[in-house]
């Protein structure tokens, strides 16, 4: 610790400045500790929660990872292109069920956005039209979100039979559904990090790529 | 030389596309399209909210050497586009142009772009109103085309406000080639872009950076506020919390990162810098610190 580095400046695409701009925003002081982002890790104790799912069923994490359940998590807002993309454009969250389901791995959605907004209150319609076979939970007052630090959907968690992270972030490489999994270039191969880690997590080993940054809409809190 | 742009979404990807993969995205306009719940008819698209055209800083391309082309999105009020990293959520505009031989397209020149404080838990990277991403054209030799030069671009967005939608579109244009030519209407367009793009820093900026530990200290001597836009990275690595820490009130950024942040060859990003009431931008560029 302790080191301490002279900065090095490096520069590129030099240009002359023309005028003023305004000035960038001030930072806001928060005054909801809630809402504070999430300095969860990886292999940190998944939070617990309790939420309603669209039938009015409760579910809670623990009580899948006491019955030595894989969870995973899915961010969620039916209104949001990018969860679209992984719903109805692809199948990747009913391939992913159907794939592991059998394994001892459960999924649920969770939807974080405010009851407010435009895109509340859609989720049963979403469930049955895009086929889901697995619970949405709601939680309007974000605070299973904040918890978590969830800031898109989709953004995913995976947590393991004890009840810890294993991965968190994207659900996969490719957010503008471009890349193929035979591609012949690794750069262009689709790479599903969910499926990775499930399938490293149930063969008994280390989740090697464990966290990387979601994409997708913001959460609506 | 074909040119896609960007792909800050998925780090490491700017203009990393071939020409095969590009005419393929070309050819199909379907392809990158999200999926929808309800009818067409009945869904709003980014197209309804963001107008797109390309346009000359001058009123002719060069026979020879440089000559600007950009891409101007008109944004409606109240919605945003994303910028090359476009933070904790959204997807940055991307162009790809068809290929043309002996055309070279450079690389895009992003203006700074304003943070956008969401839930107060989420911070994006965002242009509201009008884009103007400036892209260098090079006319060569083996250009065969007489005095004009027809250009097909496919272009998609990601637009937000409440709520985000997709746009995308096809523009085929034809421009002029005339080494006499003379600035056009959009100009001063293409001038208040430029005002925006990061600058080399100099001396006279007294701006320092170091590291303290994980902690990246940016100070911008006499600044009333400053404010960090960090570039896309292959690794993912950024400061925690920009929320917080992006910006301050003050001539000091102190910006947190993790072990990971080894893992980089360069930390490097804009500096937004206010003096007097007048901002500017230089950009940054440091290597990490070594793990003790």
């Amino acid at each position: 610790m302790g080191t301490t580095a002279v900065a090095i400046l490096a520069f590129a695409g030099a240009s002359v400045l023309m005028g003023a701009a305004k000035p960038p925003k001030e930072r806001k002081d928060r005054k909801d500790e809630d809402k504070s982002k999430s300095a969860l890790k990886v292999g940190d104790k998944a939070p617990e929660f309790r939420l309603k799912d669209t039938d009015g069923k409760e579910h809670s994490l623990s009580e899948y990872t006491k019955a030595g359940k894989v969870v995973v998590l899915e961010w969620f807002n039916p209104g949001c292109p990018f969860i679209k993309l992984h719903h109805v454009k692809q199948t990747t969250m009913n391939d992913l069920v159907k794939d592991f389901r059998e394994k001892n791995v459960v999924f649920l959605a969770i939807n974080s956005t405010n009851s407010e907004h435009p895109d509340h209150g859609r989720d049963a319609e979403a469930k049955k039209d895009w086929k889901m076979e697995y619970p949405i939970l709601s939680d309007a007052n974000g605070k299973t979100g904040h918890a978590y630090g969830a800031r898109t959907t989709p953004h995913m968690f995976v947590v393991d039979k004890e009840g810890r992270i294993a991965y968190m972030g994207a659900m996969d490489n490719d957010p503008r559904n471009e890349k193929t999994a035979d591609a012949e270039k690794p750069e262009d191969r689709k790479v599903n990090y969910v499926r990775a880690a499930l399938t490293e997590l149930l063969a008994g080993g280390k989740v090697s790529k464990s966290e990387t940054k979601s994409y997708g809409c913001g959460v609506k809190y | 030389m074909n040119r896609v742009f960007p792909a800050s979404g998925t780090p490491g990807a700017v203009f990393a596309m071939t020409g095969a993969v590009a005419l393929s995205v070309l050819m199909s306009p379907t392809r990158l399209s999200f999926g929808q719940v309800d009818p067409p008819e009945a869904q709003p698209s980014g197209n309804d909210f963001v107008k797109v055209r390309l346009a000359l800083e001058k009123t002719a391309l060069a026979n020879r050497g440089d000559t600007n082309l950009a891409v101007i999105f008109d944004i409606s009020p109240g919605w945003h586009l994303y910028w090359r990293n476009p933070g904790d959520s959204g997807l940055p505009p991307r162009v790809t142009f068809t290929p043309i031989e002996g055309v070279t397209f450079g690389d895009p020149q992003w203006p700074a772009p304003k943070r956008l404080v969401e839930g107060e838990t989420l911070v994006d990277y965002i242009h509201e109103r009008e884009l103007v991403l400036i892209i260098p054209v090079t006319l060569d030799d083996r250009y065969k085309g007489g005095d004009s030069l027809p250009i097909a671009a496919k272009l998609d967005w990601l637009v937000c406000r409440e709520r985000c939608l997709q746009g995308s579109q096809n523009i085929t244009t034809s421009f002029p080639i005339d080494d006499s030519a003379k600035p056009s209407t959009d100009a001063k367009r293409f001038g208040a872009a430029r005002a925006r793009r990061p600058r080399p820093v100099k001396d006279s900026d007294h701006v320092t950076v170091r590291w303290n530990g994980p902690e990246l200290s940016v100070r911008a001597a006499g600044a009333t506020s400053v404010a960090f836009f960090p570039y896309e990275n292959d690794e993912s690595v950024y400061p925690a919390d920009m929320v917080r820490n992006g910006a301050a009130g003050s001539d000091t950024l102190r910006l947190p990162y993790d072990k990971d942040v080894a893992r980089l060859r360069r930390v490097a990003g804009v500096l937004s810098i206010t003096r007097k009431g007048v901002e500017t931008f230089v950009e940054i560029s440091i290597a990490p610190a070594k793990p003790s």
